[in-house]
């Protein structure tokens, strides 16, 4: 009977004891939102890891279509006034009209039959947004049926603004090869101003004058027949067309994505222009029916099609905004949380257990065995972490946990010198010769009764020193030198600095993860400043 | 005495083992930095000899075929022999000009493969690849140790009289008054402003001042500093032209005006932040000197309480509160602020790392953190002296 | 007075001396290492079921002299050749070590390891009650913790019993009530019990008790003393009972030994020292018993000693009471000729009466154990 009832008669004491200092370090306020700010993190931080791991993570830090599904570095949504109207059209549901021209051409005896066949969509919307969006971009699918009967194949697109003005992508004839032909394309028209320089899909058509960010970035996604450049051409020549050479009097360049919904008032200034605007789009190929059944034609005929996706973005998103990678900040910041409670809590818990171990036995050995044990701690508490951090992980690419460990082989010797003392103080009692004199062993006495009175205070101060932890992977990553698959708020950071968020006023791309950082290490500076007047009587004892 | 020991001789083994370490780092079994230049220079050598080597291949074959006489070849095929490329029988073959055409062209093959070998060879002794690795690691440990000049791969010095130079020892100190200049004046800023000011927030405890700087030290120790840097920088140079703007300034120490205003901003933001951490713990200590019998006494003598502040706390206290501000700092700039100077586009230590660190510029690497560790180490073990004087409190046992 | 069985204990010319921290300059002047001679040459024997006393002011030894037993402090020399009980000596042959023809062992003379089994034997009760058991340890866990070094008892439930049992033997019932508790939910004397228990709970041949009562409340001292009482007739222990108390030591020792300065000045039946004693530095403590009869209370009594105790670390030469002893003083007044003896030789112990030891001059017995050494050595 006393055997069930004690382990629960225990672990009701332990936890009774555990509720009151808890709701002693409630008391001050430093406690009170340390608490709090921990449990929402926690519970951000449990999200993250069910709803995100461990694909999305990998996936925030390279190799999705981030780049397809968001926009560009632009602002969060509450801090723009004027919001651009995203547009989202696609080829789904629009039946294309289909006209066929039949030639009946006499060579000889030999009668041949030749057939025009196009196909042609329209697809209009209506553009209403106060402002530009930050840019466009267009997905083009284009089969060809292949074969000799095939002659000739072209493609136009072109977009019919409210104005009546006309920009046109591509007017090509294509070429057809004895095999048909499958192509996608996939074109980001960002870039810099359009009459010095299209970029269309990050390939400058000219050397850009002055480049917003760096091309090298966007990734290029074309195969087949369809040429960039040939679209870049096209949709530069008619623009300007529209524009004229040197329209916009404004100091920062507008791109091509942007242009397609602008307007130049007179003064000068670029506006959005509201009202139908039209894509057109016609596929068209020459077919040689000579002795063909009608079902074989019709055959041929329904082998080509056309598949057309074009987006236009916002010019704001989400609570955070996006980076220059189109990624979304908020779900980075989300993401950085599990990362920074893994390296904070596996770094302070580990060196704190071998920090409070170590002083445990330099502390109950008073002898030449503790001078000696304290003279390493000593050296290691000198060493100037930084650079050795900056160094190893310089050489060798180091990943999250190998980070871990080199912090914990840097930092363990943080708590020593409390604990020795102590320890030195504890082993001073009364019990702890009584153990000796029943016969128990150094390791049996440091474990069982230096040890366990000490950890848990140690442990208590120790997250104090979370914060460095996280700095200091910040700093390495800004650095360049973290792991480089983590998406952590370092990474985050040191993208905003390579890419001059600064100068260029992208504010979301280093505030955001820079708040995190500080709140998150807030959190166990308060909660550390709470616990320390509770545990420093008993460190100082 | 006894503290002053072991004081100095932690030193030495600290910087023994700081040296050691990043030495074996380098240039330990694991590392493959030497292998992989000592190996670039081999191919761009390579690169550099191949008309030399066309030239060789072709007058061999020539003297096989007839073409050329030996006589005129003579020169060219002793500087081979000289140089490893060709062994005594072949010379001698060639010389005579009794050679085959098959032979003529093994000869010829061969002679790059040679030429490669030979180099490979060199390079590798020239980095001491070719000894087993503790060898060389406790060469550059000594190298390192006696300031050995070392050659650096891409970064020249550029503030330097003498520029251009590729010492990476100049590379590394040149830099250094930078660093001490930035980071001199906010600390010597943030003693003037920290101890008046922790004063005032522990004579009022619980004040808004008191509050202010227990909030404001929670919030310097737990942002990176750079993070701080940047946003002053969108905010006093970018939104507001209060400072030039750090990317379009060229620092150096002819031009002192320009080195000033741009200075001004890195001293703020870094004396801001230093003051934070340093305000709360002076604000402790002085909270727990009021405590103190001796400061009670002074009080029920019935002395006015600025006369106690200034005999009794004062007195007692400055020195070694100085030294304690001054050693937060130190440990603060090595174990992260420096990292600031990046962000200004301060040319000090700091950002020569990230530089380095981008150009992959190994010998500098090395070199900085050897530097940065010894000034680090000189500072530290100053301060412990200075403050193991300076407080009456601290047995020298 | 119970009938007194074999030796147990023979300790002779026991020392233990406390080196002097010397700074590093001191060490490499060279300046002469100084010591407190804590313990400096003390001998007695200890029978079975018998209870013997050291009495003395505070820093004379005893604690020492009673750590030095379980080897808690370092031995400086000496012998004490000790009879193991059953169990242990097997466990002491399987370790190498041959018992004596008396069975007797010299524990000063085995290492840490062979030592270890020596524990469960001797066993020692300490003077502060609340320091002497953790904090954060159960009882059940303070009495297992013997249990559990010394590889007693295979399963957990099996400990429990002889914890149980344990506790019962110390009067600590109902059992089931106290065994789950903390040290601080226990009172000074049931605490005090528990120490106890767990000094007998391995069947000890001998207990040290440190001043066990005197952290005690009068009101409860009489209960623990009992429990001493009832353990040795039940267990048959020997005791090692150290006290600074001459008033209680009547009624607890059945042999006292008085410590002076590290050295034993006197030993003999607790009623012979107690109501004759040889000793000048006995006289005054006895003279300074509380007198039981009010009566008696203000009636004026000699002051036999003056001044405080010397240092341990400078001993003065001769005997080593002789700068308090009031005797040699009026005896050198009186230009009595063996008063010179007092500074020049140490005294040793010699049988004055039987089975009454004394160390001091004042008696022929101990002058003529000089001299006749001298004449020896000479
Ligand atoms: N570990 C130790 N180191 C140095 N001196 C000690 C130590 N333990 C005891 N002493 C000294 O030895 C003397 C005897 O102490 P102790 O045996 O505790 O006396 P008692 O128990 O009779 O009061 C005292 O002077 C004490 O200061
Ligand atoms: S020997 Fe002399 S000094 Fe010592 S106790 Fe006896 S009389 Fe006193
Ligand atoms: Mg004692």
């Amino acid at each position: 009977m006393a055997v069930r009832s004690t382990a629960w008669m225990r672990f009701r004491l332990r936890l009774e004891e555990w509720k009151e200092s808890f709701l002693l370090t409630l008391r001050p306020w430093a406690g009170k939102i340390g608490w709090a700010l921990l449990i929402i993190q926690l519970v951000l931080a449990l999200y993250a890891l069910a709803a995100y791991y461990p694909q999305g993570m990998r996936h925030y830090q390279a190799g999705f279509d981030w780049f397809y599904k968001y926009p560009v570095h632009v602002p969060p949504c509450w801090a723009v006034k004027k919001k651009a109207q995203p547009v989202r059209l696609s080829l789904q549901n629009v039946k294309p009209v289909v006209k066929t021209k039949t030639m009946n051409i006499s060579y000889g005896n030999i009668r041949y039959v030749f057939k025009y066949y196009t196909l042609s969509y329209n697809k209009s919307f209506i553009y209403k947004g106060d402002a530009l969006p930050s840019d466009s971009a267009m997905l083009l699918g284009l089969t060809i049926p292949g074969g000799k009967k095939i002659l000739q194949a072209k493609i136009h697109i072109d977009l019919l603004r409210p104005d009546g003005t006309d920009f046109v992508f591509l007017d090509q004839t294509i070429p057809v090869s004895q095999y048909g032909n499958k192509s996608v394309i996939t074109i980001r028209i960002g870039g810099a101003t359009f009459n010095k320089t299209l970029i269309i899909h990050g390939r400058p058509v000219q050397v850009p004058v002055k480049m917003p960010y760096p091309i090298s970035k966007y990734p290029i996604v074309a195969t087949g027949p369809l040429s960039l450049g040939q679209i870049a051409q096209t949709l530069g020549k008619s623009m300007e067309k529209v524009f004229g050479t040197n329209p916009f009097k404004t100091d920062r360049p507008v791109p091509a994505g942007q242009a397609l919904f602008a307007e130049v008032t007179p003064n000068g200034t670029v506006v959005p222009l509201k009202g139908r605007y039209t894509f057109r789009l016609s596929l068209m190929y020459l077919i040689n029916e000579t002795a063909m059944t009608p079902a074989q034609a019709r055959e041929i005929e329904s082998r080509g099609s056309l598949n057309f996706y074009f987006i236009a973005y916002p010019n704001c998103y989400g609570l955070a905004g996006t980076d220059t990678l189109a990624r979304p900040v908020g779900l980075g910041l989300l993401l950085g949380l599990p990362y920074a409670f893994l390296l904070g809590f596996l770094v302070t818990f580990t060196s704190t257990f071998i920090g409070a171990i170590y002083g445990s036995f330099a502390g109950y050995w008073k002898d030449i065995r503790g001078e000696v044990m304290m003279r390493i701690a000593d050296i290691f508490l000198s060493l100037p972490f930084l650079p050795i951090l900056i160094v190893i992980s310089y050489v060798y690419k180091v990943t999250m946990l190998s980070l871990a460990g080199l912090m914990i082989l840097l930092f363990w010797a943080g708590p020593v010198i409390v604990v020795r003392s102590m320890a030195l103080q504890i082993s001073e009692q009364v019990y702890v010769e009584a153990a000796k004199a029943v016969g128990a062993k150094t390791s049996r006495i440091v474990f069982r009764h230096v040890f366990p009175q000490v950890f848990p205070y140690t442990l208590a101060i120790a997250v104090l020193s979370i914060p460095g932890i996280i700095v200091a992977e910040a700093s390495l990553s800004l650095l360049g030198l973290g792991d480089p698959t983590a998406p952590t708020w370092g990474k985050l950071l040191q993208l905003a600095y390579d890419e001059h968020a600064v100068q260029n006023g992208w504010w979301w791309m280093y505030i955001f993860p820079g708040l995190a950082l500080v709140i998150f290490s807030a959190t166990f500076l308060l909660i550390g400043r709470a616990v320390e007047p509770l545990v420093a009587p008993k460190l100082q004892r | 005495m006894r503290w002053l020991v072991i004081k100095i001789v932690d030193f030495v083994i600290v910087l023994a083992a700081v040296t050691l370490i990043v030495a074996i780092i380098f240039t330990g079994p694991m590392s493959t930095f030497y292998k992989s230049q000592a190996l670039q220079t081999v191919q761009m050598e390579m690169r550099a000899q191949s008309h030399q080597l066309t030239v060789a291949q072709n007058t061999i074959i020539g003297i096989a075929k007839g073409t050329v006489s030996p006589q005129d070849a003579a020169d060219l095929i002793n500087k081979l022999y000289q140089q490893g490329l060709l062994t005594k029988e072949e010379r001698d073959k060639l010389l005579s000009g009794k050679v085959t055409v098959e032979e003529a062209q093994k000869i010829a093959t061969a002679l790059p493969k040679r030429l490669r070998a030979i180099l490979t060879q060199q390079e590798f002794h020239a980095y001491g690849l070719d000894k087993p690795w503790y060898e060389r690691s406790l060469k550059y440990f000594w190298n390192l140790l006696t300031f050995k000049p070392l050659n650096s791969t891409v970064l020249t010095t550029r503030y330097w009289p003498t520029q251009g130079s590729h010492n990476a020892l100049d590379i590394v100190l040149e830099r250094v008054p930078f660093s001490v200049l930035l980071f001199t004046t906010s600390s010597t800023l943030t003693v003037l402003i920290a101890v008046p000011l922790a004063l005032w927030a522990a004579r009022r405890p619980g004040s808004w001042i008191d509050n202010t700087v227990v909030a404001w030290s929670i919030f310097s120790v737990s942002m990176p500093w750079w993070w701080l840097a940047m946003v002053f920088i969108a905010f006093f140079t970018v939104k507001y032209h209060i400072f030039p703007q750090p990317w379009n300034v060229n620092v150096n120490f002819h031009d002192i005006k320009t080195l000033i205003d741009a200075a001004a901003l890195p001293v703020f933001t870094v004396t801001i932040l230093s003051i934070g951490d340093s305000a709360f713990r002076l604000r402790n200590i002085f909270l727990d000197i009021f405590n103190e019998d001796f400061v009670t006494v002074a009080r029920a003598k019935g002395l006015p309480e600025n006369m106690v502040l200034r005999k009794h706390v004062m007195r007692a206290a400055a020195p070694p509160l100085v030294t304690i501000v001054l050693f937060a700092i130190v440990l603060s700039v090595f174990s992260g602020a420096i990292i600031t100077e990046l962000v200004f586009n301060w040319p000090g230590l700091g950002r020569l790392y990230w530089e380095a660190i981008y150009a992959g510029d190994i010998p500098v690497v090395l070199e900085l953190t050897y530097i940065t560790t010894l000034l680090y180490l000189i500072l530290r073990l100053t301060l412990d002296i200075l403050y193991t004087l300076l407080d009456p409190r601290i047995k020298r046992a | 007075m119970p009938e007194l069985g074999e030796k147990v204990l023979d300790v002779r010319d026991l020392r233990v001396w406390f080196p002097v921290r010397r700074g590093l300059i001191e060490t490499i002047t060279g300046k002469a290492r100084l010591y407190v001679r804590a313990v400096d040459g003390v001998s007695f024997d200890i029978r079975r079921r018998e209870t013997f006393c050291f009495v003395g002011e505070s820093g004379c030894g005893k604690t020492t002299t009673g750590k030095a037993l379980l080897r808690l402090v370092p031995i400086t020399g000496g012998s004490a050749l000790f009879r193991p009980s059953k169990e242990v000596a097997e466990e002491l042959e399987k370790r190498g070590v041959t018992l004596g023809e008396d069975g007797m062992v010299d524990i000063f003379k085995l290492n840490e390891k062979q030592f270890h089994p020596v524990r469960r034997d001797i066993q020692m009760v300490y003077q502060d009650p609340f320091g002497s058991l953790n904090p954060r340890f159960r009882v059940r866990d303070i009495l297992e913790e013997p249990l559990i070094v010394h590889k007693i008892g295979e399963t957990k439930s099996e400990r429990l019993e002889m914890v149980s049992r344990a506790l019962e033997m110390v009067k600590l019932t109902p059992v089931s009530e106290f065994i789950d508790r903390y040290p601080h939910q226990l009172s000074g004397g049931q605490r005090q019990r528990v120490a106890i228990a767990r000094a007998i709970i391995m069947n000890p041949v001998l207990v040290v008790a440190d001043e066990p009562v005197s952290m005690l409340d009068v009101s409860i001292r009489a209960e623990i003393l009992e429990v001493f009482n009832l353990l040795k007739e039940r267990l048959g222990l020997s005791f090692i009972y150290i006290t600074h108390d001459l008033s209680t030591a009547r009624y607890v020792c059945d042999r006292i030994a008085v410590m002076y300065l590290g050295k034993i000045v006197e030993i003999g039946e607790a009623d012979d020292v107690i109501q004759e004693p040889l000793h000048p530095y006995t006289e005054a403590l006895v003279a300074a018993i509380p007198e039981p009869d009010p009566r008696n209370r203000l009636k004026f009594r000699d002051i036999k000693i003056k001044g405080e105790v010397p240092s341990p670390v400078n001993i003065p030469p001769g005997c080593r009471f002789h700068p308090r002893c009031i005797l040699y003083e009026e005896a050198l007044k009186r230009g009595e000729e063996w008063a010179k003896l007092c500074t020049q030789a140490e005294p040793p112990l010699v049988e004055i009466k039987k089975g009454h030891y004394a160390a001091c001059f004042r008696h022929e017995a101990v002058r003529a154990a000089v001299t006749a050494k001298a004449a020896g050595e000479s």
